[in-house]
């Protein structure tokens, strides 16, 4: 067997000391403190909505008042008439005179937005530093490492890191989902025979980077099967099972033998019960409760991916939500991603964005209507699962449109959450300026073509859906280790609580 | 505590078990035959005293090296079977020949092509010919074709210069399928020319519809119909710097990051200059005749694109300027697209990013995932200079053999740093042609290959994105200083797909139904001689004991059960195996 030395190396990145050697599948275990949550004792998840390829939010959220003026000029082919814009109640945001609307696609999302389930959060997006206009010209002052770039930018957003290279290499390899997830697994207890820790990360889709944590996340296809074929338990597959640990740890001291022996042996470990569990505590829910969730999903279209995405996501709640004595894991923290590709609109925008966002409102849709169909089901014992969605994206794109009806690559973002934990119904954040000629001290964009300059970082964004998991102040320096200190750039040049602000409050208090 | 002292602890655990590679000795400074050592920033020794193979080695090689050698130039070591002569892919033909003369055979195997699909008859609404599917026929050519190293080179610059075909639009008016039209053509020019030089195949894929459909290279118009300045797209151009040409960061010959003097990386161009390559490169169509001033062709994919020069703006562009660059990299004023194209791609060419990007990936898709510093730099020497009396730049022939032929390639004590994980499509390849497998091509068995593929994560031409099936800068799981590309397309749930895979292999019908026709006759029935097998096909005799223990424990155990079942255990399990899942 070999040295244990990634945890050896995590454990001084993240400052929690030393572990010996173990076996192979020792090394997966996390290692990391427990979090501090208490407030919620039923099962609690986020799910973050990856928009691979750079989701044009410049069409998920446009003014209707008289600013909708700047964006019928930027935007002559792909433009949404003010008519087409499904609103949202005036006095929403900060300004209460401002009046926005939701892309016609958003139906589900615009009742869901009145129904106060749904929030909106303008313009974020990675910032080392605060950053204005006046600073971004400034190019001394730090940007996010390739901005504008796809793979970059889906690292940033997943890590909560801009500048990699200004932090150790497990800090930037790791995702700000696969850390909290860590802090999470303290609060989690093992499951099978023998006991194993269950991972507290599953990636159904998304970015990887999110995922990476010091353990490995769990992650499986869209349709979530994670089976070693064949079930068939006779003594030569028994025989065959058994070895696969042994196997798995047989690396000879090279790393990426242990990479991959160290995915072996977590799948190993884990899908037996997990195959399990996600039937048997599909099958302890009320028959009622099965049925109102077929009924939430059963309008999805078969070339959709994202309603499958999310149902195995809700699958896996249920599996880790129902208690062991009812065929479920016990888990009590879950941190989900799923992705949903095609947002990369250089061209034909409306056709392909509308589309996406079709599918988009329904799946969100569909997850929320079958989580409140848990909240009476008798098998959680009044402590139904909780949980939200939130939606994460490359990059916004550029506000004027180019020659080929499309888009280009951007910054800041408008992004949207929503669950019935969510203190809805709002929008918050500071919307961008959308005149792209303002001068300096007033403009919100990088050039000329409106790619603008996040006033929300992506940890204000996110930072109340990990609290609201449970974990503490000292966890989350952890989780995010940039925030502090934009925090305290911004308060030392007096910025206002816009940029000074610890997080927007987008989760209800706890009763 | 003292992070950088950690990788010794790696090596005392690493030399008991595995080959008595220690510390890298002192390198005479400056001696280009000898891989120095580098330290990562953490601490990995990733390079080094590896043991210069000698002119005999490459000359006649030992069977583990044929092994080896046949791994990363092909997509595994064909069995001679019955054949009256050992096929050049064989290990017994690179044996007798040696390394150097069989790079050299297979440098000089014409080019296969794959087929285009015929139209759709009658109303044109039945399917297309499914055995005509580009990774069908990636799949049966892997397998079968004669032309391996340059099908192996192929799949790496298809990696490299993406085009995918799940970015293709599908015409539902005609009875063509312009998806594989246009990828028939691509993965052509890509064949035809994975000897060939860089700079034109970067010209022919600039120039392709398939890419022109891809990223909006085709119909990107400078005017509105009115004549009215409009903002071209963004989209090919800067692909084109990130992707396929130059990357993010300013590198070193030998491929690392140049650094500041406050430590940090530096990126290989400025923003600005996207639009400014987004300018250059408009006034592109699919072919025919030129449209009017704004107009657009529709797609079609009959031959490489044109240009007009109605809606291309033919300003002067500032590109990059770096030391060396034609003209400061300023484009001419005036000048038609065709000129402007030049000038743009050979702005490109010569940056001194260009050989280190591409030489490093190609590396990494053939031999290695993390490469030494100097393994790279000694590739990228040649590739800005192919020895020849022209001192040709980009020649990817030259380049090709270089990274073969390298000591790091042929040393049979791979440093514990060394190794890539099997993509999906190459896994699958290998194993089936360990056993001399046939396709019977009535069934369309390379169709269900693709489809195993595609459920790893590989389906072939059809990468998610232009960023490819994997990042060439994917970290390895658990290293905080190695990458693993690899390593983008497994996880707990594709590693499952993987084993079942091999499950299906050995005890399934769905192969043999599909056309995929192997027994395991030649797999000896001795347990002894069945591991041993093991150690020589797929392992290049590198098993070490504690996998050999595993097989032996469970071949001896009652519940393996029949000879045909004991192999199947052994191989099962050897193919799931760490060690046989990365090339090392």
């Amino acid at each position: 067997m070999t040295i244990n030395r990634r945890s050896f190396l995590r454990g001084g990145a993240f400052g929690m000391g030393a572990v010996a050697a173990t076996t192979a599948l020792g090394r997966w275990t996390r290692t990391a403190d427990a979090a501090s949550a208490t407030r919620y004792a039923g099962h609690r998840s986020v799910v973050a909505v990856f928009l691979l390829g750079g989701n044009d939010g410049n069409q998920l959220l446009v003014p209707r008042d008289s600013r909708h003026a700047l964006y019928a000029a930027a935007r002559p082919t792909i433009g949404l008439t003010k008519a087409e814009l499904l609103p949202i109640p005036i006095g929403t945001q900060t300004d209460a005179t401002a009046s926005y609307g939701l892309h016609p696609k958003l139906q589900k999302t615009q009742l869901a937005f009145k129904a106060g389930t749904a929030a909106l959060v303008a313009n974020v997006g990675p910032a080392a530093l605060p950053t204005l206009k006046t600073d971004y010209t400034n190019t001394a002052h730090p940007r996010p490492t390739n901005l504008f770039s796809h793979s970059d930018q889906q690292d940033a957003w997943s890590t909560a890191v801009p500048i990699p290279s200004l932090v150790a290499a497990a800090v930037a390899r790791a995702g700000w989902g696969g850390r909290l997830a860590d802090l999470l697994e303290g609060l989690n207890p093992p499951v099978a025979s023998p006991p194993v820790t269950y991972p507290a990360m599953t990636l159904v889709g998304g970015r990887r980077t999110f995922a990476a944590g010091a353990g490995l996340p769990l992650v499986t296809s869209a349709s979530g099967e994670l089976t070693f074929n064949p079930a068939n338990t006779n003594g030569f597959y028994q025989l065959r099972r058994d070895g696969m640990a042994d196997v798995a740890g047989v690396t000879n001291g090279v790393e990426l033998q242990q990479g991959y022996g160290d995915v072996l042996a977590t799948a190993a470990a884990i899908a037996v019960e997990r195959t399990r569990a996600r039937t048997d505590a599909w099958a302890a829910l009320a028959s009622t409760t099965r049925t109102a969730i077929d009924a939430a999903f059963a309008a999805a279209s078969p070339t959709w991916s994202l309603p499958t995405q999310l149902r195995t996501v809700l699958l896996d709640v249920i599996a880790g939500a129902v208690a062991v004595a009812n065929g479920g894991l016990g888990q009590r923290r879950q941190v989900f991603s799923v992705g949903l590709g095609g947002f990369d609109t250089h061209n034909d925008q409306r056709a392909a964005q509308d589309a996406l966002f079709e599918q988009l409102d329904f799946a969100l849709d569909a997850y929320a209507r079958a989580v409140a169909a848990l909240a009476t089901d008798p098998v959680f014992a009044g402590a139904p699962p909780q949980s939200t969605l939130f939606t994460m994206s490359d990059f916004a794109r550029t506000f004027t449109e180019n020659s080929d009806g499309g888009t280009d690559h951007a910054w800041g973002n408008h992004a949207l959450v929503l669950g019935d934990r969510v203190a809805g119904g709002k929008i918050y954040g500071g919307f961008p300026n959308l005149d792209v000629l303002a001068a300096d001290a007033t403009s919100s964009t990088t050039d000329s073509r409106g790619r603008w300059i996040p006033s929300t970082t992506v940890e204000q964004y996110v930072y109340s859906m990990a609290s609201w998991l449970g974990v503490n102040a000292a966890e989350a320096a952890v989780i995010f280790p940039n925030h502090e200190a934009y925090r305290a750039a911004a308060a030392a040049r007096g910025l206002g609580t816009l940029y000074t602000r610890l997080q927007h409050p987008l989760m209800l208090a706890d009763a | 505590m003292n992070l950088r002292s950690l990788p010794l602890i790696l090596f005392a655990a690493a030399a008991g078990c595995a080959e008595p590679t220690g510390a890298p000795p002192d390198d005479p400074p400056g001696d280009p035959a000898v891989a120095a050592a580098t330290t990562t920033p953490g601490g990995d020794v990733i390079g080094g005293e590896a043991p210069t193979p000698t002119p005999a080695q490459v000359a006649a090689a030992s069977r583990a090296n044929a092994v080896r050698f046949l791994e990363q130039a092909t997509f595994g070591a064909r069995p001679v079977g019955a054949a009256a002569t050992p096929p050049l892919d064989s290990v017994e033909h690179v044996m007798a020949v040696g390394v150097g003369p069989a790079i050299t055979e297979q440098l000089g195997v014409p080019a296969g092509t794959f087929l285009p699909t015929p139209p759709r008859t009658g109303v044109c609404d039945g399917p297309f010919d499914a055995t005509r599917d580009l990774g069908a026929q990636f799949f049966v050519a892997a397998l079968t074709a004669a032309d391996q190293l340059r099908l192996r080179t192929m799949f790496a610059l298809h990696q490299i210069l993406v085009v995918s075909e799940n970015g293709i639009g599908e015409n539902r008016g005609t009875c063509t399928s312009e998806k594989r039209d246009a990828m028939t053509r691509y993965l052509n020019v890509l064949r035809a020319n994975a000897f060939g030089n860089y700079r034109d195949l970067l010209e022919k894929i600039t120039r392709e519809p398939a890419m022109g459909d891809y990223l909006d290279m085709a119909n990107n118009v400078a005017f509105d119909t009115a004549g009215n300045r409009i903002t071209p797209n963004e989209n090919f151009a800067r692909e084109l710097l990130q992707l396929f040409t130059l990357g993010t960061y300013l590198l070193n010959d030998d491929g690392t990051v140049k650094l500041d003097a406050a430590n940090q990386p530096r990126p290989a161009y400025p923003e600005g200059r996207i639009p400014a390559f987004a300018r250059t490169l408009s006034g592109w169509t699919y072919p025919g005749t030129c449209p009017g001033l704004g107009k657009k062709n529709p797609a079609t994919y009959t031959g490489p694109m044109i240009a007009c020069a109605a809606n291309h703006d033919g300003r002067a562009s500032q590109l990059l300027n770096y030391a060396g660059a034609i003209n400061g990299g300023l484009t001419t004023a005036g000048a038609s697209p065709e000129v402007h194209l030049d000038e743009a791609l050979d702005n490109l060419f010569y940056h001194p990013n260009l050989p280190p990007f591409v030489c490093k990936q190609l590396i990494q898709h053939l031999v290695t995932s993390n490469p030494s510093p100097a393994y790279v730099a000694r590739v990228v020497a040649v590739f800005k200079d192919d020895g020849t009396a022209a001192h040709t730049r980009g020649n990817l022939r030259a380049v090709v053999r270089a990274i073969l032929v390298d000591t790091e390639a042929r040393t049979l004590t791979p440093l514990p740093a060394a190794g890539r994980l099997r993509s999906p499509a190459e896994l699958i390849a290998r194993v089936l042609r360990s056993f001399g497998t046939t396709l019977d091509l009535t069934k369309n068995p390379g169709g269900l290959l693709n489809t195993r593929s595609g459920q790893m994560g590989q389906s072939v031409p059809r990468p998610p994105s232009v960023f490819s099936y994997y990042s060439p800068d994917t970290a390895a799981p658990g290293s905080d200083d190695l990458v693993g590309p690899e390593f983008g397309l497994l996880d707990t749930g594709s590693i499952t797909v993987r084993a079942n895979f091999f499950h299906e292999l050995f005890h399934g019908a769905s192969l043999a139904t599909n056309g995929v026709t192997f027994d395991l006759t030649g797999v000896p029935d001795d347990p002894a001689q069945l591991v041993a097998w093991i150690d020589d096909a797929w392992l290049h005799g590198a098993m070490s004991p504690e996998l050999r223990a595993t097989l032996d424990v469970a071949l001896a155990d009652s519940r393996s059960g029949s000879t045909l079942n004991k192999k199947r255990l052994a191989l099962y399990r050897a193919a799931v195996s760490p060690e046989f899942e990365i090339q090392r």
